[in-house]
């Protein structure tokens, strides 16, 4: 695995399973199938202010990006959750999602670095 | 940390069934997570479903657990909740959530959820937490059934209470009877006759076998608290009452409650059982509120109640309303080849109760057995025969291994008329033996009789010695 900074940290994941490295394997690719589409669609909802299903989607990233330790974004995650769903603070929303988006393709490409054949 | 919790409940798993649980998260990650981490016990048979539509072909399988993602895309978690608890009541269900909603919580509880759980970096343990306290329960509940069904079979009295004699196939033609009514039953027999399996033997095959069998040993509670331990007292009722207790009586209530050695009762406590019985309702001591009661009685005696009615010890009153149906269970020397019939099951239990190899007893030793007397009936032949068993060394159990309590065997009392003289001539001069530390010259002075007549006796081993000393080489 490489050394250099990552913006996720697996420790909660190995804490289920220290042995099982399929387990994580498969893990990472699921979370790479379709976490890096969820982001952008985060960001298209947001964009056409359909905040239904913005709240759906950022509720379900909220639990993946806690259990992948992206903790850079774990604030702005449930403050977008939260914001969408009592539509306040909505003006600030599309920041927020940006960057989350950012951040979520950043770790989709270190996860393939470090998880490549 | 995961590894901590698994050696937590370590001892929990061992012994339980495994149990299916479904997982219900339309998240892929969550969902292989969860399922990965429930399928590190290999008990757990996991299945992940993506949607409510898929998961709901599947609900005919009646899973035991259901963990069920609040918020799926085709459908809401209380929708599906109350779909669940229609097609599969059984099923436990556990509602995880990403939102912390106190009104969503008590709504699902309402419509019947086992658990609501918030996703956060707890959820896994709260889970792993709750699936084992819901296993437990499910693993109880399926003893509970089958531990019933054991006491049921248990108490079938055509194994329990065992010979084929003449007075016996009357005493279960009695208890047949006595089972498929709620009639009173009073039994009388001498001590060690079995008057509590009949007992036990009547409320199991009854209609109230699913409710308490609550037996009371009159005899054994002093006076003065036999009446709380019957009806019970509030806290307080008097000195040491420090809370409310629960009588015999009522604990008993819609199943049997049974009072052994009735005829002890004190004639102040029979007016009180009387009025008991009478109205159907008791009140607590130190308590004014009357509670009704539904309770079949049986009671036992081994005195002759009559006979106490007469000296005026037993209340006539009480007497007739006790009276029901009377089963009277005969003495063990008054039912013939029972004898070696129980001999022979109690053999058998004590040699597998101990891991003892097989035991049969010889033509001598059943000789013997048939011509003892019992005075403490099938309570006594049990002793006898696993003291026997513990003696013998190989599969045999012969006339020596049998050793009869001659002390209580010469008691007198309990002689039964069918005594051949020649068996009251051996009783005597092994009483008399007995108690002259088997000096037979001093027992054939004392009972004029030959010496010599006791020695052939003793060669013929009609008589016991109890001594090490060789008293044939005299």
């Amino acid at each position: 695995m490489s050394k250099k900074a990552r913006l996720y940290n697996l420790n909660k994941l190995y804490g289920i399973e220290q042995h099982d490295s399929n387990f994580i394997n498969d893990l990472v690719m699921v979370f790479l199938t379709n976490m890096p589409a969820d982001a952008q669609l985060l960001v298209k909802f947001c964009d056409e202010q359909n905040w239904e299903q913005a709240y759906f989607i950022a509720h379900k990233m909220k639990a993946n990006i806690e259990l992948l330790g992206i903790e850079s974004i774990e604030g702005e995650i449930r403050s977008v959750e939260r914001n969408v769903k009592s539509k306040t603070h909505l003006d600030q929303v599309p920041d927020k999602v940006n960057h989350i988006n950012t951040i979520i393709q950043k770790v989709a490409e270190q996860l393939k670095e470090d998880f490549k054949e | 940390m995961w590894h901590d919790i698994f050696s937590k409940f370590e001892f929990a798993i061992m012994k339980q069934e495994p149990i299916s649980i479904f997982v219900v998260e339309d998240d892929a990650v969550y969902s292989k997570v969860l399922a990965h981490f429930l399928s590190l016990n290999p008990d757990f048979r996991v299945k992940k479903f993506t949607s409510a539509k898929e998961f709901l072909k599947s609900i005919h399988e009646k899973p035991d657990i259901i963990t069920l993602d609040y918020s799926l895309p085709d459908s809401t978690g209380d929708r599906l909740l109350s779909q669940i608890k229609q097609m599969s009541p059984e099923t436990k269900v556990i509602v995880i959530s990403g939102q912390e909603d106190i009104k969503i919580a008590v709504d699902l509880f309402r419509k019947g959820a086992h658990d609501y759980i918030v996703k956060d970096e707890d959820t896994q343990e709260r889970l792993w937490i709750c699936i084992n306290n819901i296993r437990e329960n499910i693993t109880l509940k399926k003893e509970l059934a089958s531990l019933q069904q054991e006491v049921q079979q248990k108490y079938n009295f055509n194994k329990v209470i065992i010979g084929n004699s003449a007075p016996m196939k009357q005493v279960f033609n009695l208890i047949q009877r006595a089972a498929s009514a709620n009639i009173t039953v009073s039994i009388t027999g001498d001590t060690g006759t079995g008057k509590d399996l009949v007992a036990k033997a009547i409320h199991f095959n009854s209609d109230r076998k699913k409710f308490p069998f609550v037996p009371v040993n009159v005899a054994a509670i002093p006076k003065d608290l036999l009446e709380s331990e019957l009806f019970g007292h509030e806290k307080g009722a008097f000195t040491g009452a420090i809370a409310r207790r629960i009588g015999k009586f009522e604990e008993a209530h819609k199943g049997t409650l049974f009072l052994d050695e009735i005829s002890e009762m004190d004639l102040n406590m029979q007016a009180k059982v009387l009025r008991v019985l009478q109205e159907q309702e008791l009140s607590r001591v130190g308590s004014n509120e009357l509670i009704k009661i539904n309770v079949r009685i049986i009671v036992a005696t081994h005195s002759n109640l009559l006979e106490q009615v007469r000296r005026g010890r037993f209340r006539e009153d009480l007497y007739y309303r006790l009276l029901g149906l009377p089963i009277y269970m005969p003495p063990l020397r008054e039912r013939g080849n029972d004898i070696l019939l129980i001999a022979k099951h109690f053999i058998d239990q004590f040699c597998e109760e101990n891991s003892l190899c097989k035991k049969n007893l010889d033509v001598e030793a059943k000789k013997k057995l048939m011509l003892y007397s019992y005075p403490g009936n099938v309570r006594e032949l049990k002793s006898i025969v696993e003291l026997a068993c513990v003696m013998s060394d190989s599969e045999e159990i012969t006339e020596e291994h049998i050793q009869l309590n001659t002390q209580t065997h010469h008691a007198g009392k309990n002689h039964s008329n069918s005594f051949t003289l020649k068996q009251y001539t051996t009783q005597l001069i092994q009483h008399y033996l007995d108690i002259n530390d088997y000096d037979v010259l001093k027992v054939a002075e004392l009972l004029n009789i030959g010496k010599s007549t006791i020695y052939r006796m003793i060669s013929n081993k009609e008589l016991q010695i109890h001594r090490n000393s060789d008293i044939l080489n005299e």
